[in-house]
């Protein structure tokens, strides 16, 4: 794995998250670049790169914002170990099928996080837009990630 | 084209396209039914004591310590320390927060009030030598006990979305009704009695989908007050 254009790739889910969180703000954080691209490394890679991208990113949201290291590492933890669940039983390489696996680990990921924050669980209500607008975004960004996946070695896609 | 070179034209586009996003922003930021908020929020302000013609987030220095110097609070339960507020970009993006230029050195530290020209703004989770960090109001995880403006208590939480927060917990019967002023009720001993935390903009069924509107300069730049609780002995 190539450090450097991980790094990268992660300021820029950051900084696209920055972008449109006008229109992201629905989705509570389930249409999170970064963890779409969590999820997305989660599919294919080795758990020790993934464990060092999951405390990367729980590192960065305790140091520069307000979350608690138990707020930040445990939806990302729940995401990664949902997806390896879960590609047990789709297929992690089909462009289509594996939205099975990512939107339910998102899901996970942010009914985990609401609850720590603020001890509610997600209604329907709160969570069908947020369904929806996370398929748009996983769908744009997954096959960027695709293209990109080259420059980190690692990504085992035979696509 | 190589593979590689396909994947530097895939990095180069995602920067342009988040370029475009972040440009487009404002336009998305200030939105039709985002004025309606702010109008309907304003309005219900002025009916409160702590309206003043000047813009909230323009307000001086010393023109909010004047306003809150006569209320009851000041100089008897809390000391004001003034403050400059910058919104924060906070990484997780349910979290809202905001970073002041006081910390330890006067004595601040986590769980005191914010509060600003409009009411209430936040609470202090970190505090440094020259800096602290605040948890604003809209916060999932900012929760403080609220009155109606008929004395019905409740108990307030930030979220979602940004810049809104609804009545998690009813203390007692409480009838919300659109354009309703809710203010602090005063315990917990973090923010004093009937300081202006919010509108009602819209009342729904289960209660805690109403949605309160906060105040709008949460997110701006402004001069914000500090609320050090008095020990008996004097400041702590």
């Amino acid at each position: 794995m190539r450090l450097s254009w991980v790094i990268l790739i992660m300021i820029l889910a950051t900084f696209t998250g920055v972008a449109f969180k006008p229109l992201l703000q629905p989705a509570l954080g389930m249409a999170d670049p970064l963890l779409i691209f969590v999820c997305w490394m989660a599919l294919v890679d080795r758990w020790p790169r993934l464990l060092l991208i999951v405390v990367a990113v729980a590192a960065h949201r305790c140091l520069v914002g307000i979350t608690s290291p138990v707020d930040a590492m445990l939806p990302l933890l729940c995401t990664v170990i949902a997806v390896r669940v879960l590609k047990t039983v789709f297929d992690p390489y089909h462009p289509y099928r594996r939205l099975q696996i990512i939107l339910p680990s998102l899901l996970i990921a942010i009914s985990v996080q609401e609850s720590l924050l603020s001890g509610v669980f997600p209604t329907f209500h709160m969570l069908f837009p947020a369904i929806i607008l996370s398929a748009v975004v996983v769908a744009i960004l997954l096959p960027v990630l695709d293209v990109v996946r080259p420059l980190l070695k690692s990504a085992r896609y035979p696509l | 084209m190589k593979r590689i070179e396909r994947a530097y034209w895939a990095i180069g586009c995602w920067l342009v396209l988040a370029l475009i996003g972040y440009g487009l922003q404002p336009l998305v930021s200030s939105s039709g039914s985002d004025q309606v908020r702010i109008r309907l929020l304003e309005q219900a302000l002025q009916r409160t004591q702590l309206t003043s013609d000047s813009q909230d987030a323009l307000i001086e220095r010393q023109d909010l310590i004047d306003r809150y110097l006569s209320s009851d609070f000041a100089g008897t339960l809390y000391q004001l320390v003034p403050a400059r507020l910058t919104p924060l970009f906070d990484p997780n993006p349910r979290r809202s927060s905001a970073r002041i230029d006081r910390g330890s050195e006067v004595e601040i530290s986590p769980g005191m009030g914010v509060i600003g020209a409009s009411g209430v703004i936040g609470k202090v989770v970190r505090s440094e030598e020259g800096w602290s960090t605040i948890q604003l109001a809209d916060d999932p995880a900012f929760v403080i006990p609220f009155l109606d403006e008929d004395g019905g208590a409740g108990i307030f939480a930030g979220g979602p979305p940004q810049g809104q927060g609804h009545p998690r917990l009813r203390m007692e019967y409480i009838e919300l009704t659109v354009g309703e002023v809710i203010r602090t009720h005063g315990g917990g001993a973090v923010f004093p009695e009937g300081l202006v935390i919010g509108v009602v903009a819209q009342v729904k069924i289960p209660h805690r989908e109403s949605q309160i509107l906060l105040s709008q300069g949460l997110k701006q730049v402004q001069e914000v007050l500090v609320l050090v609780p008095l020990t008996r002995g004097g400041s702590q």
